[in-house]
């Protein structure tokens, strides 16, 4: 079975041709991923590294994926980030993108560039 | 015990697509009168197309009505909008309604709904996509409900679908009310046992009722005096919030 390399956020980034609110943990290696809009379930199956692709905007996105230590949030659809949202980012210096293409998309073209 | 009254802050009419064709608004108040309900709340998905009759059909019955809307947030978060006047509902109705998407309802997916009078009667039909999403985050339904009067109560926050808590996973900070719903099966004892940041917060149970049976089916209790305290809709929330957490509170 073909070894897969790892993933850092920057070039996953620029690979999914993402938008950047708020750029942190460029270097940080992608340890899977996390599609939901239910905070909850991310609070409880979000892990250390992850990205989390979401439709969701609210501020409390930033605080759930920094329970999880999550190094970035994909906003996907087309959805832009609250003010709100990106100053909490910036403060918990949490990775935040968005992106047009849906969730489907992206979690997709995350898969292939390796991430599992 | 006569110094103790129910009530039910979330009933629906047949206007909300889900809700039973029998929730008129003189049934709806029957039901509830019936049930020793002293306050109840009646509200449609994103309207208060039904609140004109629903006030109307008021004085026959023994108990203090509000309308208004439940709200659905961009975040997909329901919120009551409660009020002590049909016009006053009608306010925020009609911004809410800027704010709904231009979509049509299927009545055979999501259900008929009815326009209805005084008296029980289908006087139109709704058109609209009502369930749906408005485009307005939580923060900003919260603070239209206020300027436009009304008291704001988060909707069954424990409930997956559409519950603050499993949405937004935590309360956001900046988010104000006096008065926290909890669905109708959950005691406000074991909700704070899941969620202790629900210590502090006044909680009632909301029956959600779609069925004229649901109405007033776990109604929170509260003294005589402040069911019946005339204050507006915003007041009288605080006032009841202040009782229910007690002087501590």
């Amino acid at each position: 079975m073909e070894r897969l390399q790892p993933v850092m956020v920057g070039r996953a980034a620029e690979a999914l041709g993402l938008t950047a609110c708020v750029e942190a943990n460029l270097d940080g290696e992608i340890a899977g991923a996390q599609v939901s809009d239910l905070l909850s379930y991310v609070m409880a199956e979000g892990r250390r590294g992850q990205v989390w692709i979401t439709i969701q905007t609210h501020p409390n996105i930033v605080a759930v994926a920094g329970l999880a230590g999550m190094h970035a949030i994909v906003i996907a659809g087309g959805f832009e980030a609250e003010a709100e949202t990106i100053a909490r980012a910036e403060e918990e210096e949490m990775g935040l993108f968005t992106s047009p293409e849906n969730a489907f998309t992206l979690a997709g073209k995350l898969y292939e560039l390796g991430v599992r | 015990m006569n110094d103790r009254l129910g009530i039910d802050l979330h009933v629906h009419t047949a206007l909300s697509p889900c809700a039973s064709a029998g929730m008129t608004p003189p049934a709806v108040l029957l039901a509830a009168e019936r049930r020793g309900v002293g306050v109840v709340g009646v509200v449609d998905h994103n309207t208060a197309g039904n609140a004109w009759a629903v006030m109307e059909a008021a004085p026959a019955f023994d108990l203090r009505v509000l309308v208004g809307l439940e709200i659905e947030s961009v975040e997909g978060v329901h919120i009551l909008a409660l009020f002590d006047s049909a016009e006053a509902a009608m306010g925020l109705d009609r911004v809410i309604a800027e704010c709904l998407p231009k979509r049509a309802n299927r009545p055979e997916v999501f259900g008929e709904q009815h326009l209805l009078d005084p008296m029980g009667e289908i006087v139109g039909e709704d058109p609209r996509l009502l369930m749906s999403a408005v485009d307005l985050s939580l923060d900003a339904v919260a603070g239209l409900i206020r300027r436009y009067g009304g008291l704001a109560v988060p909707a069954h926050i424990d409930r997956r679908a559409n519950g603050l808590l499993p949405v937004l996973g935590f309360i956001p900070p900046g988010l104000r009310a006096d008065l926290w719903e909890l669905s109708s099966h959950l005691r406000p004892d074991a909700a704070c046992e899941t969620w202790p940041e629900l210590a502090t917060r006044a909680l009632v149970n909301g029956s959600d009722a779609h069925y004229l049976e649901g109405v007033g089916c776990s109604p929170t209790r509260i003294s005589r005096d402040t069911a019946e305290a005339r204050l507006e809709p915003a007041q009288w929330g605080r006032a009841l919030a202040q009782e229910l957490l007690g002087p501590s509170g």
